[in-house]
């Protein structure tokens, strides 16, 4: 059937809230983070992010392609932290509702979403979102949303969504390529040419799929090389989203999940959701990192050097990617005690130890009390030391690795201390490791260093494992815990594993 | 002696919302124009003539440690929503809880901003602040002139000054008089007490203008006097109050601080306010009827340059809609050679002439789309496109010259004798830039239609051969007796008379 309607126009409003929040952190996320990352609104988000490998430059790319007459409103993100506070969502919200209220003629919606917010009093935003946006532009209009892989997808978001599809990459490197998808699907819907129907299959584990990590040849390629091949196999499938979850959300559907998204109704879109998470929990158990306590850490860095460049100790469980407060002081004291020469630690978070050493001025020794301040309940207290200042720095770099090169960055203003010849870099900014220039603003050769700490999860690797001899992945008692059962779970589903094995 | 640096918690939240609008201003209005938080609401103020800029100068020179907040300003629209109010004031609010040490907090607001559900938010904000920071913090804002000054405001405050001119060109001389006036209560050199004097007026003091002879100059001058006059005078400010805003104590009002409990600062509050209760009628600035205005046009020219029709009551700039129909309505029947109608509010007409192309002919339904009631409804008009721009411009003229705007998308449409410039960004006439960017060489024009109140005067008025303010029903009406208040005191002058 065609659009008979005066206006053949097709006006598609485009936006994005987009966030991974740590349930159990203590930092609540406010618009000051979002403002501080990326806040952009109506015609802003065209400027900006026009010919950008990322969600919006994907969904304004097909716009132009689709001849779509497409309504830019609202689009930010930020770093992982803690639950956002509601008055942040609210207002972060009401431009989308208040724009779909007021369009007429609004065909579709399209939304780049993570799928793993948390929100104060709000365990489930992106169902709580996808619902009030479908009840102010109603059902036929299509809404549909671009997931983030590490999404815990609810039923509530699988019953107001008419469409969803996820990142099959991580480190994500197919944003745009996700979006393109999504609005290829929401052409099609437009058109009449497919009626999308969707299927969710989960199994009781809230971990698994190996955290999504496609480098090595681990559980999450597999799957999705077979959801590829069920792509191609049934007829009607149109799409899966394979979600390896997000652990550190509280929600009640949380853990990996499978969305199929089919064209029509077929048994047979189900059994293949239901067939590829029957592979995931086979697999659950699998993982391509493996996590070493703090003395097995100091142990290896103790052997004589196999191999040229640093030994890198990443702290994964205060890996700020992930969430985590990048101040836990556990691996730094074991590293203290030590004494490897050539360690370098940091940069840990303490903007308290970075002013203090500013104030004192280079050349300076006094008594430091370094690190954790946000919650010693994971990975530890300040540690108090003896400590020259050797360098101090504004904490402004301008990225020179794979991840995003040449764009600016800052450690904000930052100092590098000498604690009887260990080098710990104190930062004003919770920032992940990811570059070199980390470093080198502070006068450290990261590959002629023996030993190097650093709080990083995944993108690190980028710019570091090229001159590394080596990676251990160290738990450290950090929030991004690799033993979930310390976490204080109150609304997942039971049992679940790992958390009742 | 080296002492530990004062901590003073800064923040600007300046938003004048028209109560009686429906466009309800978002966070996304907040983000388009000004929204900044942490050392980056500082490092863009530094060096520019704000409140801002004038607190970051005075901060260096006392010494002072700026802990910075936020800066949030939207243009003048209908009532904040709570979602963006309570999403804004939370940083403020937990860096309040943060910093139990602060001594001060200085605050740059405008006054008369209305939330939704929340008539008084400058004093909601104020007050809870003060519960969360104790009696000995100093309390400190900057007004705009047109602030409507609450009792909730004064109880709270312990110290807030105003600009002292329209259009406003002191907004740094302001943050910097705060600022020492806040030293100077650190230092115990004075014990400051507000003295707040009103009448029962919305309106007055001529709205504030400073351009020429006017009640508010002769009351600025008198103001200036007592200062310099009477010891325990600190501070006098001269507010016109805005009386679109519907708040109990909306309208003018003077504002004295005093050192200690001088009885003479309330005297002088009373004075100066029964001066501005004698005036009040006064006005340097009359609107005229549609009908009087097409008139107008109709005489001869006695000098070069267009006649401007100020569509005032349709100002965006003090909150009006941009899209108000009634003068465009008289203008196609009045067929007036070279006649330019706009910038007009349209993002919909916009997109259909761009779509149709330069040289396209096709129904247009112009303006009047977000709320008939007020200025006329949606025009149904066939016409030509002349001309389409994505409407960015640089100011060339006086107002804040060399900045970067845009229309946004946006046409010029002819339709008989008139053009009719469309624009996708609800915009005040402020500048011949607007034109240039769709070919349209304002000079040359016959009769100019605009949507402005203030401060187009600037840069137009200097080319134009007379200004006719019009009254064409627009939401920022003059007869404020058609406005639905809810809150105000009664009576009041002129809603009682």
């Amino acid at each position: 059937m065609k659009n008979t309607g005066t206006d053949l126009t097709v006006k598609v409003i485009a936006a994005r809230i987009c966030h991974e929040s740590h349930a159990f952190s203590v930092l609540p996320t406010t618009l000051t983070d979002f403002a501080n990352q990326e806040l952009l609104v109506g015609e802003q988000i065209l400027a900006q992010r026009r010919s950008t490998r990322s969600e919006m430059g994907g969904i304004i790319d097909a716009a132009d392609r689709l001849g779509w007459d497409l309504i830019p409103v609202i689009s930010c993100n930020t770093a992982p932290s803690g639950p956002v506070t509601r008055a942040t969502y609210e207002a972060l919200l009401e431009p989308i509702l208040r724009e779909a209220a007021s369009t007429d003629g609004l065909r579709a919606v399209v939304i780049s979403l993570h799928g793993s917010m948390f929100v104060e009093g709000l365990p489930d935003p992106e169902g709580d979102l996808l619902r009030r946006i479908k009840d102010v532009v109603g059902r036929h209009v299509v809404l549909a949303a671009t997931l983030d892989l590490h999404a815990n997808v609810t039923d509530e978001m699988v019953r107001h969504a008419d469409l969803m599809t996820s990142y099959r990459t991580t480190p994500h490197v197919d944003q745009f390529e996700t979006a393109m998808r999504l609005c290829g699907l929401v052409d099609r819907t437009l058109r009449r040419e497919i009626r999308p129907t969707m299927h969710v299959a989960r199994r009781a584990m809230i971990a698994g799929m190996d955290l999504g990590r496609t480098l090595a040849d681990g559980p999450m390629v597999q799957i999705l090389r077979e959801a590829r091949a069920l792509e191609h196999r049934v007829p009607g499938l149109l799409d899966i989203g394979v979600n390896a979850g997000y652990p550190y959300g509280d929600v009640y559907d949380m853990g990996p999940s499978v969305v199929v998204v089919g064209d029509g109704d077929d048994p047979a879109y189900a059994q293949a959701a239901e067939h590829l998470m029957n592979m995931a929990e086979a697999m659950r158990d699998v993982t391509t990192v493996k996590l070493v306590p703090v003395e097995t850490a100091i142990q290896l860095a103790s052997e004589p050097a196999a191999g040229a460049g640093p030994l890198l100790l990443a702290e994964y469980t205060d890996g700020p990617g992930g969430g985590g407060y990048g101040d836990a002081t556990r691996l730094l004291e074991a590293l203290l005690t030590a004494r490897i020469p050539g360690t370098v630690v940091g940069a840990l978070y303490d903007p308290v130890s970075a002013r203090q050493a500013i104030a004192l001025g280079v050349g300076a020794c006094t008594v430091f009390e370094i690190g954790g301040r946000t919650d010693a309940r994971f990975g530890g207290d300040p540690v108090r030391v003896e400590a020259t200042v050797v360098a101090l720095s504004d904490g402004a770099y301008v990225r020179r690795g794979p991840f995003e090169t040449g764009t600016r960055a800052s450690l904000g203003p930052c100092a590098r201390l000498d604690v009887d010849g260990v080098q710990v870099i104190v930062a004003s900014y919770r920032i992940q490791a990811e570059d070199r220039e980390q470093y080198r603003i502070l006068g450290i050769d990261p590959e002629g260093s023996n030993v190097i700490a650093l709080k990083g999860i995944n993108h690190f690797r980028a710019d570091f494992e090229p001159i590394a001899r080596g990676i251990v992945f160290v738990e450290a008692g950090g929030i991004v815990a690799s033993d979930l059962r310390v976490l204080p779970y109150k609304r997942v589903r039971r049992p679940v594993w790992p958390l009742d094995a | 002696m080296k002492t530990t640096p004062r901590k003073v918690i800064v923040a600007r939240l300046s938003h004048e919302s028209h109560s009686f609008s429906k466009l309800v201003t978002t966070l996304a209005d907040f983000a388009r124009e000004e929204l900044r938080f942490g050392p980056a609401m500082l490092s863009s103020a530094a060096g520019t003539r704000t409140e801002l800029g004038g607190i970051t100068d005075a901060a260096r020179q006392y010494s002072w440690q700026l802990v910075p907040t936020v800066s949030a300003c939207a243009p003048t629209g209908g009532p904040v929503s709570r979602a963006a109010y309570d999403a804004l004031t939370e940083p403020l609010l937990a860096a309040a809880a943060a910093h139990p040490d602060a001594e001060a907090v200085v605050l740059s607001l405008h006054g008369a901003m209305f939330v939704e559900g929340l008539p008084d938010p400058e004093g909601d904000l104020l007050q809870r602040l003060r519960e969360r920071l104790g009696a000995s913090v100093v309390l400190a804002a900057s007004l705009d002139l047109h602030a409507n000054v609450t009792d909730q405001m004064v109880r709270n405050a312990d110290l807030m000054t105003s600009y002292r001119t329209t259009p406003h060109v002191d907004q740094y001389e302001t943050g910097l008089r705060l600022c020492q006036l806040v030293e100077r209560t650190l230092r115990g050199e004075i014990l400051p007490r507000l003295h707040v004097a009103r009448r029962a007026m919305l309106s007055g003091m001529d709205l504030g203008r400073t351009l020429r002879e006017s009640p508010m100059t002769r009351l600025q001058a008198r103001a200036r006097n007592c200062e310099h006059e009477v010891d325990a005078v600190q501070d006098i400010s001269l507010l016109a109050g805005y009386y679109m805003g519907d708040v109990y104590e909306a309208g003018p009002s003077v504002l004295v601080i005093g050192n200690g409990g001088d009885e003479s600062c309330a005297r002088i509050a009373g004075e100066l306010i029964d001066d501005a209760y004698s005036w009040r009628a006064e006005k340097t600035v009359r609107l005229q009827s549609i009908d009087a205005a097409i008139a107008r046009c109709r005489e001869p020219a006695t000098r070069p340059g267009p006649l401007i029709l100020a569509d005032y009551t349709d100002g965006p700039g003090g909150g009006g809609y941009g899209d108000a129909t009634g003068l465009l309505l008289a203008l196609l029947a009045a067929h007036l050679p070279g006649t330019m109608v706009g910038p007009m509010y349209d993002p919909q007409t916009a997109r259909e002439a761009i779509a149709a192309g330069v040289g396209g002919e096709r129904e247009f339904r112009v303006g009047g789309k977000t709320d008939p009631a007020f200025g006329g409804g949606p025009l149904q008009l066939r016409a030509r496109v002349l001309a389409v721009s994505d409407g960015r411009y640089v100011r060339t003229g006086p107002f804040k010259t060399g900045t970067p705007a845009s229309l946004g998308p946006s046409a010029l449409l002819e339709c008989g004798a008139v053009r009719i410039l469309v624009a996708s960004t609800r915009m005040q006439a402020e500048e011949r830039g607007q034109y240039r960017v769709l070919g349209i060489d304002v000079e040359q024009a016959n009769v100019l239609a605009l949507k402005g109140i203030n401060h187009f005067r600037a840069d137009l008025e200097p080319i134009a051969r007379g200004i006719v303010f019009v009254e064409s029903g627009g939401i920022h009406a003059t007869d404020l007796r058609t406005l639905p208040y809810r809150n105000v005191r009664r009576p009041i002058w002129p809603l009682d008379d």
